[in-house]
């Protein structure tokens, strides 16, 4: 602060008056100005004033380093109309096209453009963020490492890349932040999961619990009977969340100690009552105590949820026996087994739990019929269930199972269930159309369309309203050759309805159509710069 | 120059209008869209539908439909569509409905013009000069309040201010108001804004108000200032400029003035809007303020990255900065063309003194700089020249603005307000690129 400044703060009824100024052409300024017939304080304002005007007018630059150009200086290829349909769908109100526009892109071979880079970076969506770090491009990656919020799309690259060495990768480890470690880890443990594993036993002890916890969780990649001991070692960790990555882990691999114990608990609990020549039938009989032993397997004593104990040591003892024991156990079937356990008073919690082993383990190849089909129709039947508790769970379930079916399977099953099930509306439609892969068959989106407007045009209640959320999904969805067809005007018997549901019809059905008019434009654009190449 | 979609929201009333205009910019909302040189039109909807017709001279439009909003969504969304798919327009011979309403135009504009060559009427200079006697005493007891109340605010020192209110400063403001001196209000306002924002405010209000005491020192020596700086002393202080004065001016300068940024600002009641340009051959900067209520849309359209072909008449003052087009009907020409910048900052900041010289009240000036690459040093950006010189630069554009340009140099376009560069636009691999 000068000393005019410093006057003026104070004032000049405390400061006194103006000093004269000693030298330089503002002083010489300052002095010119004529003060006699001035007060003191108008005096200093005209000094601080022709001071502010000298000091403006001989500003000088700052000397400031240049940052390092991206090595690509061509012009961006897209048109200011593509650019300006990506910016329009990485907005949170199109953020459901983004994924397939950048699919797209990636299979024409193109980048992201300059001008969206930064929106496109700054998106929060995991999903969109794994598509994203594809169609980057040398730009977006030169952007992405100037900004440090930003990291996320380039740290994987930046510590590992397909071309790294054994040597390199190990120095990474050594010496990288937490990020690039775990994408070392990840990375050493698609090319080799013992030596990876050994690097991560070596300073495993040193590591803080979160990054242990982390670390661990990586460990996923290429999980094998190998790596059993070190998961064993970790069940004594002093972190609990580790102890539970690590049980966790353990029950994935269908042939560790821990899911053989979990085979052993579990025979006690179911067991088979019909003679040969009867149906198969099953009875369930619950623990009565909590056993010591459990506790090291990591089995919790009280539920977390509202539910009972034993109920809760069903369902986590179940969950954790891959599906197939029971079938090589009783020489059955699956749907023999929903079937055998249906009626009995704690068949709703046994076929929760095979569920849930279903989404741990996953279904091999062969189960998926056999699993698959039983469970599917068992499910969409609790959708009927008179607890809501109950019906949403079978949504969110089903919705598990589908995701579970070979993409090729699931548009065919859903389509089924839909055309079968005498009230399409019960079925959680926007649920069971997320696991389908986009855009969906011409022949899906059709049969998609046609019902949706079935229904519009004979259906006037609230429940119409509600399953019609999902044409928000289908404008992400449809592909290409149905877009005439979703375009054409949709009877929605708006003189039926109340205003509210008529509104909300027609704001559904405008989402719908500025999602098809938004990727329509893109595509065209798109095929405009291909032709151009 | 293809306008872009950025450009044609800046034609538009509201936001809104913008996203409604987009809604509707497919062909399959238009029965019909024609292009010919002059002009561009369209049949929106089903039956007879609203005729939109667009005058491509200017970007003048005119609907048939009901809106109050002007231009209409029809109108933004044909220019959009037109803009995205040009293919969806056929170039033929317009309908009499286009033909007749373009000639109207052209007659209208013609019409204008012969007005203003036209002598004006003989007015009564006695009555004239009393009026303006009469304002000129208002000023000068405004000035003399004011002048005494600064001398208070000094005597009393500027420590303390941040805790008084806005009342404090409101109310000298809506008396320099009273006065007739509107300029010297907006300054005690601005005093308002300043206190308390920032760690260095003293500085800057020490600064601010010592400026204004300049301007007040000006203005008891008017009669002793050179015409030019009288002129520019009087419009600082509030005196308006008529008609007559830019004509007794006689600056009018023709050449093709590229519209290098623009800058819209919403006030309470109305909009504001600051465009500059800059002459290809006399390579002259200009600034245009159109005022416009809030559906309204300005007087000019003034589109930023365009070229006009036009005369600009300037209005009196030191600087000779601010400028009216002084013919209607101004041609956009389509050809790209952009004038060279700075070269270096220094140039540039050489240029800045010399401008300060002519006129040390004022606000901002344009900033064109030829060949400057985007830097950060510790967390502050910088526009940077061949020479390491830096500029701060405050703008929610960077990231956009170095994503396109790559770290490599490009041509920018702002406003220097004497401490940070707000850029307006910049030419990237020769485009031009809007940064507000």
């Amino acid at each position: 602060m000068n000393e005019l400044t410093r006057q003026a703060l104070l004032g000049t009824g405390k400061s006194g008056p103006t000093p004269e100024s000693e030298s330089g052409p503002v002083d010489d300024l300052c002095n010119s100005i004529p003060a006699a017939p001035l007060s003191t304080e108008s005096a200093l304002l005209l000094k601080l004033g022709a001071t502010a005007v000298y000091e403006a007018a001989g500003i000088e630059p700052n000397t400031v380093p240049a940052i390092e150009p991206d090595h690509d200086d061509s012009a961006c290829p897209w048109s200011d109309a593509a650019s300006e349909l990506l910016e329009q769908a990485f907005s949170k109100d199109f953020v459901d096209v983004a994924p397939e526009l950048c699919r797209k892109i990636l299979d024409a071979n193109h980048v992201l453009p300059r001008a969206i880079l930064p929106v496109a970076l700054d998106t929060k969506s995991p999903e969109l963020r794994s598509k994203i770090t594809r169609c980057l491009g040398c730009r977006g990656r030169w952007l992405a490492a100037l900004n440090p919020e930003w990291n996320w799309a380039i740290s994987s690259e930046t510590s590992v890349n397909e071309n790294s060495s054994l040597p390199e990768l190990k120095r990474q480890w050594d010496e990288g932040t937490i990020a690039e470690r775990r994408a070392v880890l990840r990375k050493i443990r698609e090319i080799d999961p013992t030596q990876g594993r050994e690097w991560l036993e070596e300073t495993f002890s040193s590591d803080k619990a979160n990054d242990r916890n982390n670390l661990l969780q990586d460990l996923e990649e290429n999980l094998n009977a190998d790596d059993e001991p070190f998961l064993i070692q970790c069940l004594k960790d002093r972190s609990k969340y580790v102890r539970t990555t690590a049980i966790e882990l353990l029950a994935t691999l269908p042939e560790s100690e821990v899911v053989e114990r979990m085979k052993i608990r579990s025979a006690d609990f179911l067991l088979k009552t019909s003679s040969p020549n009867e149906d198969f039938k099953l009875k369930c009989v619950p623990p009565e105590t909590y056993p010591s032993e459990w506790e090291t397997d990591g089995i919790p004593e009280n539920p977390t949820s509202r539910k009972g104990q034993k109920s809760h040591w069903l369902d986590w003892i179940i969950s954790r026996v891959p599906p197939r024991t029971w079938t090589d156990r009783f020489d059955c079937t699956p749907e023999q087994l929903l079937n055998g356990i249906l009626n009995d008073d704690w068949g709703p919690v046994v076929i929760l739990g095979w569920t849930r082993a279903i989404r741990r383990f996953g279904l091999a190849e062969e189960d998926v019929v056999l699993w698959g089909r039983p469970m599917w129709t068992y499910w969409m039947a609790m959708l009927q269930h008179n607890v809501s508790q109950v019906r949403e769970l079978a949504g969110a379930t089903l919705s598990d199972l589908l995701g579970m079916f070979p993409e090729e399977m699931r548009e065919s099953a859903l389509m089924k269930s839909l055309r079968e099930v005498h009230e399409p509306t019960i079925l959680p439609i926007s649920d069971l159309l997320t696991p389908l892969k986009t855009p969906w068959s011409r022949g899906f989106a059709d049969a998609f369309l046609s019902l949706a407007r079935n229904l519009l045009r004979n259906r006037n209640d609230q429940k119409v309203v509600h399953w019609m959320a999902c044409l928000k999904m289908a404008g992400a969805g449809i592909p290409r050759e149905s877009f005439p067809e979703a375009m054409k005007p949709w009877n929605t018997h708006s003189g039926q309805r109340n205003f509210w549901d008529s509104a909300a019809i027609d704001k559904l059905i405008q989402e719908l159509h500025e999602r098809v008019k938004l990727r329509e434009r893109f595509y065209r654009e798109l095929d405009k710069m291909t032709a151009a190449e | 120059m293809p306008i872009s979609l950025e450009q044609i929201a800046t034609l538009a009333p509201d936001q809104k209008s913008v996203d409604a205009a987009k809604a509707i910019a497919v062909p399959a909302f238009w029965q019909h869209i024609g292009v010919d040189p002059s002009a561009l039109w369209g049949v929106f909807g089903r039956g007879s539908g609203y005729l939109v017709k667009i005058d491509l001279a200017n970007l003048g439009s005119a609907c048939s439909c009901p809106s109050r909003k002007y231009p209409c969504k029809h109108s933004l969304a044909l220019l959009t569509l037109f803009s995205q798919i040009p293919d969806s327009a056929q170039i033929e011979t317009p309908p009499d409905w286009v033909s007749d309403w373009i000639k109207k135009r052209q007659d209208r504009a013609a019409r204008q013009a012969d007005t203003a060559k036209k002598p004006p009427k003989p007015v009564d200079r006695k009555a004239q000069a009393k009026r303006a006697e009469e304002r000129f005493q208002k000023v000068r007891t405004g000035v003399e309040f004011l002048s005494l109340w600064l001398d208070d605010l000094m005597r009393e020192g500027l420590a303390g201010l941040e805790t008084k209110p806005f009342s404090y400063w409101d109310q000298p403001a809506r008396r320099m108001i009273d006065s007739q001196a509107k300029g010297l209000a907006s300054r005690i306002w601005n005093c308002a804004e300043i206190v308390g924002n920032g760690p260095d405010w003293p500085d800057r209000l020490a600064a601010h108000l010592g400026r204004i005491k300049l301007l007040i020192h000006a203005f008891e020596r008017i009669d002793t200032l050179s015409p030019d700086l009288h002129s520019e002393v009087r419009q600082l202080i509030g005196w308006s400029t008529s008609q007559e004065e830019i004509d007794a001016q006689d600056e009018k300068v023709h050449d093709e003035w590229f519209v290098i940024g623009q800058r819209t600002e919403e006030e309470e009641r109305f909009r504001s809007q600051r465009s500059w340009l800059m002459g290809r051959q006399t390579r002259r900067e200009a600034l245009i303020l159109q005022f416009a209520s809030a559906r309204e849309s300005f007087p000019e359209t003034i589109v930023p990255g365009e070229t006009l072909d036009t005369t600009l008449a300037f209005y009196p003052g030191s600087l000779r900065q601010r400028a009216r087009i002084s013919s209607l009907g101004s041609n956009r020409v389509e050809e790209e063309i952009v004038p060279k910048g700075h070269a270096t900052i220094d140039e540039f900041l050489t240029f800045y003194a010399g401008q300060l010289a002519l006129n040390p009240w004022m606000g901002s000036c344009s900033c064109s700089l030829e060949s400057i690459t985007l830097t950060n040093e510790d967390g502050q950006w910088f526009v940077r020249d061949q020479n390491s010189a830096g500029l701060p630069i405050r703008t929610s554009h960077i990231w956009k603005l170095l994503a396109e340009s790559g770290g490599h140099p490009f041509q920018l376009f702002g406003e220097w307000n004497g401490n940070s560069l707000v850029p307006l636009g910049a030419i990237i691999h020769g485009k031009y690129r809007l940064c507000t």
